[in-house]
């Protein structure tokens, strides 16, 4: 992250000093980083302003020196002449530098006091830039840089084991935990963590809370204490484990106002009373691939540990993960040879990484969108600092008159712009707060990562940095143009004539604003499209016509088969009251959750596959296929008898009966799966559905007949209105209905199957929402730089432009003039922004949908925006221009 | 490109800190930085730029060269060595007698109240 940072800054300086020195200029960087950060923050801070300051002034100077032809080899330019004479001279000397650019940020503020509308508007841009720079960097830093919130999280793994052949991952038992925990030299420590769902009773309805099960010893694997309180002690783990809880920091402020008089108090899970004895300190989190955020932190017994648990090891510092899975697979060996026929392989993956997998993509690609607003606020600044300059042209060229040097009047632009810089940096950092409040309302159910964004000590030193880069980045261009305009000398006599050079310059600008302004558009449109495309597609049932309420019956008061049953048939009469209900029916789950069953596969008497397979799909009832309006193939759907019985039948998906069936018929096929799994058969093949949601990877399909121990105390009812209802309108009555049959029984899910499909969308309808977000703003800055440059032509050109129409020029013509070079910026944008559309889409192909990349359409309509956008901005200063009064135009120029 | 050594002078400080730096011994960039930040008691802290800058110019102007060595075990591949060559020595040494001549006009004009010149008043 530094390096690639460092990387960006030594842009700043010419090509051949970075080919020759680039390396061991970071190399020494990264010894000077590695002292500063012994030194605290601040050091760290202080050295990357410093940093940022040197490279900008030293690329500036270079360029500046070949500028002017200069670019002597043998006369080092700078302070010549202030030799060591004395520390007291040079701590003058140094003053009068400070002295001088202290004058030069005065006079920029002057400046820019006289122009507030520039100035607001400048500013602006560089803020909205920079927020939505620094919001989606605290993003990446929460997710990418910093995924696990711990000082040593980049050496946390988790530990699997796995049997010999298998790839299949198991949780590690006992014995391999003892194992591990014996190579000290490479594991700093072996913890087992688990993770539950508690339900929290006795407060009205219950509410199901996320828990963590730790044992006390986690406290020093993170090196987190509790921030009230105490943790576990070795004596609440044994056993069963006692009933203590201690509460998670967010859990304790939402639920409890963060009050300390919560320890000691009790709180009811499960129908019992667990005492609370302490509170975690925020931020902490469960290290497993888990990212789901956890309200109760609990004790993990040591009849819990017998089960399967998560176990995260901590590597020593310098080991790495291959290194440790060398030791295992030595281990292994060893055990091998020693004759254990029962020996586990251990497997270890590097937590923080596996965690951020999901969203590396998504971000990425929101990274690029925000460097390319972040130029486009540059370039829109620089355009507007260049129609400044050359308002000021007058009073330079006085300045010059009075011994001003070119050096002298580029400070003055630089010193502009980088004032700009700042307030817009600082505007920034307000709006990156209402920023990281907006990706939090974004964020979607799945993607609790984000929640841990925030403004950190490394995002300020970024948003410091890209604020110094911008400022200068900003300036640079318009500096140029005044060393260039010195060059020439005063090349108008009125000084307010910009040459042609000049207003090339910032049509140029202007095409590389709207190239920019392409590239997120098409891919914003690229992921409007895909997103729209999943919500749209088919997911193999009427989603849209099922309502699905999970139900969960609390175990301690519904312990025998006839409780549950009477409890399932009355709760079912009960639904069935429902005003406007047309049927309903029971299942163990519906798509896109469900059961699996994974192991390696049996048709009739031949023997069992070499490769595991993995089926997924609900336990059932006879009437499922029909309510959920899910087609039957071939075959038929289970009978009644069959499901009263729980008889050894199954009807299989599509997908799945012609891989495990290949070409025969699948009806009357006996299947197994495992060893000791009763062959059950084939009586039906049905569609496949998006198990897994739109966007999920299909996957092979089997369903089951529910029976009434399949799972005792969770089902879910699927209701179905009456045709052309909403099913919406069937949630809060069922909800009503299942609370006042008993409040303990737990409500887990009421929603109807579309929204339940549609929010496993959560990262593509995350990612188009900040798409768009960043696509509009790249549109209004493009469409305002294009509004000030053909503004301020038609202001220069008021005299041109008032003769043309004294000699008989119409608006047409005249339109066309104060167009013309507009329209071929933008038509030049556009060209040059497809290679750029290219390589950026090669950069993030794999967040795309190859189909959509080739679709025409979609550029189509980009360009079709754009050339809207450009008309619209074009639109009042064209008009201005057409209605300029000849007489008055000649008279005042 | 060698260049007689009485024109490169007057230097500038941070020219003339690195070739004192590099006289004793080859260095690193690192070790420099810290060098001519020590021996200007703090007035100039250069940059990885600035620094990096100077020191290609200096290579450019042959005063110093990059020395070719095999980075020493556990050092970083991408350190590089520099070393003052013999016109680099010339510069330095003319560079301090330009000064010397300075601070030798400067005390008889008692503007220099440390100094006492010394017996070689003439390099």
């Amino acid at each position: 992250m530094n390096a690639r940072l460092h990387g960006c800054l030594r842009r700043f300086l010419p090509r051949r000093l970075r080919i020759r020195q680039g390396e061991a200029m970071a190399e020494a960087f990264d010894v000077a980083l590695r002292e500063a950060r012994a030194d605290g923050l601040r050091a760290v801070v202080r050295l990357w302003c410093r940093e940022t300051y040197d490279l900008g002034r030293t690329g500036m100077m270079l360029r500046m020196a070949r500028l002017r032809g200069k670019a002597s080899a043998s006369t080092p330019r700078g302070d010549r002449g202030l030799a060591a004479a004395g520390p007291a001279l040079q701590r003058g000397a140094r003053r009068r530098v400070w002295v001088s650019v202290g004058a030069d940020v005065r006079a920029a503020a002057r400046t820019l006091r006289r122009r507030p509308a520039f100035t607001v508007f400048a500013a602006l841009t560089m803020a909205l830039g920079l927020a939505a720079a620094t919001s989606i960097f605290s993003a990446v830093e929460a997710v990418l840089i910093n995924p696990l919130p711990f000082a040593n999280g980049d050496r946390m793994v988790a530990l699997f084991e796995s049997s010999g052949s298998d790839r299949l991952l198991l949780s590690p038992g006992p014995e391999s935990i003892e194992r591990w925990r014996a190579q000290r030299d490479v594991l700093a420590g072996v913890e087992p963590v688990g993770s539950t769902t508690k339900r929290l009773t006795g407060q009205g309805a219950a509410a199901t809370v996320q828990v963590a099960l730790i044992r006390p010893q986690f406290h020093a694997l993170t090196d987190r204490s509790p921030l009230l309180g105490r943790t576990f002690t070795e004596e609440e783990i044994r056993g069963a484990g006692a009933h203590v809880v201690i509460l998670d920091h967010a859990f304790w402020r939402s639920r409890f106002d963060g009050s300390d008089e919560v320890l000691g108090s009790a709180l009811e899970l499960d129908g019992e009373p667990w005492t609370i004895v302490g509170v975690m300190p925020p931020r902490t989190v469960l290290p497993t691939f888990d990212t789901v955020a956890k309200q109760l932190w609990l004790p993990l017994s040591e009849e819990r540990q017998r089960g399967a648990t998560s176990v995260v090891g901590l590597l020593r510092t310098g080991v790495t993960v291959v290194g440790l899975t060398t030791r295992f697979d030595a281990l292994y060996g060893q055990a091998q040879a020693e004759g254990a026929s029962d020996a586990r392989r251990g497997t270890a993956l590097a937590i923080a990484e596996q965690r951020a997998l999901f969203l590396r993509g998504s971000l990425r690609l929101l990274s690029l969108a925000v460097g390319m607003l972040m130029l486009i606020a540059c370039l829109n600044v620089a355009n507007l600092l260049l129609g400044s300059t050359d308002a000021q042209r007058d009073d330079m060229q006085v300045r010059v008159a009075l011994g001003a040097t070119g050096w002298n009047l580029v400070r003055q632009v630089l010193a502009q712009s980088l004032l700009l810089a700042a307030i817009g940096g600082l505007g920034g950092l307000v709006l990156t707060r209402l920023g990281l409040a907006a990706l939090g309302a974004l964020r979607p159910d799945n993607l609790r990562l984000l929640d841990t964004a925030a403004i950190s000590a490394g995002t300020l030193i970024f948003a410091l940095t890209v604020t110094v880069a911008a400022g200068f980045g900003a300036g640079m261009l318009p500096a140029v143009a005044v060393i260039r305009g010195q060059r020439g000398g005063g090349r108008s006599p009125r000084g307010r004539q910009v040459g042609p050079a000049g207003q090339r310059l910032r049509w140029g600008l202007i095409a590389a604003e709207v190239a920019f302004s392409f590239v997120l558009l098409v891919t914003c449109l690229l992921v409007a499209v895909d997103l729209y495309r999943l919500q749209h597609s088919d997911v193999g049932f009427e989603a849209d016509r099922v309502a699905v309420v999970g139900v969960s019956l609390p175990p301690w008061k519904y312990d025998t088969t006839a409780a549950r049953r009477a409890a399932w048939d009355d709760l079912e009469v009960r639904l069935r009251g429902l005003p406007g209900l047309l049927e309903l029916t029971a299942s163990s789950e519906t798509p896109p959750s469900t059961g699996v069953a994974w192991g390696r596969v049996g048709i009739d008497d031949q023997p069992l596959s070499d490769e595991p397979y993995l089926l997924v799909g609900p336990a059932v009832r006879d009437d499922y296929f029909a309510i959920l309006g899910q087609r039957i193939v071939t075959g038929r759907a289970f009978t009644a008898a069959e499901v009263r019985d729980g008889s050894d039948v199954i009807v299989l998906g599509e997908q799945a009966a012609r891989s495990l069936l290949a070409g025969r018929d699948p009806l009357g096929a006996r299947l197994r799966i495992g060893e000791d799994d009763e062959p059950r058969t084939v009586v039906g093949v049905a569609a496949d559905v998006a198990m897994n949601g739109p966007a999920g990877v299909p996957e092979l399909q089997m369903y089951r007949p529910l029976v009434d121990d399949y799972s005792p105390n969770f089902r879910t009812i699927v209701l179905r209105p009456e045709a052309g209802d909403d099913p919406h309108d069937l949630l809060a009555p069922a909800r009503q209905v299942v609370v006042a049959e008993d409040p303990d029984i737990l409500v887990t899910e009421v929603a109807t199957a579309d929204d339940r499909m549609i929010a496993t969308l959560g990262r593509e309808r995350f990612l188009a929402g900040l798409m768009a977000t960043f696509a509009v703003l790249a549109l209004v800055l493009a469409a305002v730089g294009l509004y000030g440059v053909i503004a301020g032509l038609v202001a220069q050109r008021t005299r041109e432009l008032g003769i043309r129409m004294a000699l008989g020029a119409d608006a047409r013509r005249i339109r066309r003039t104060v167009l013309r070079g507009g329209a071929i910026a933008v038509a030049l944008g556009i060209v040059c922004g497809g290679p750029l559309v290219w390589a950026t889409l090669r950069l993030v192909a794999s967040t795309m949908v190859e189909e959509l990349v080739g679709s025409p359409l979609v550029y189509v309509s980009a360009i079709v925006v754009l050339a809207v956008t450009a008309l619209l901005a074009t639109y009042v200063p064209t008009r201005r221009a057409t209605r300029i009064d000849p007489i008055a135009a000649i008279r005042d120029a | 490109m060698t260049v007689e050594s009485e024109e490169m002078v007057p230097l500038s400080p941070l020219t003339m800190s690195i070739l004192l730096a590099l006289a004793d011994g080859e260095s690193h960039g690192y070790a420099l930085m810290k060098d001519v930040k020590r021996q200007s008691r703090g007035v100039l802290r250069p940059g990885t730029g600035s620094l990096y800058a100077a020191l290609q110019r200096l290579i450019d102007a042959g005063l110093i060269d990059e020395a070719e060595r095999a980075p020493a075990p556990g050092e970083d591949p991408r350190r590089k060595h520099y070393g003052i060559t013999e016109t680099g020595r010339q510069a330095a040494r003319a560079e301090a007698a330009r000064m010397l001549r300075v601070l030798e006009i400067a005390h008889s004009k008692s503007l220099a109240p440390g100094f006492s010149p010394g017996p070689r008043s003439d390099a």
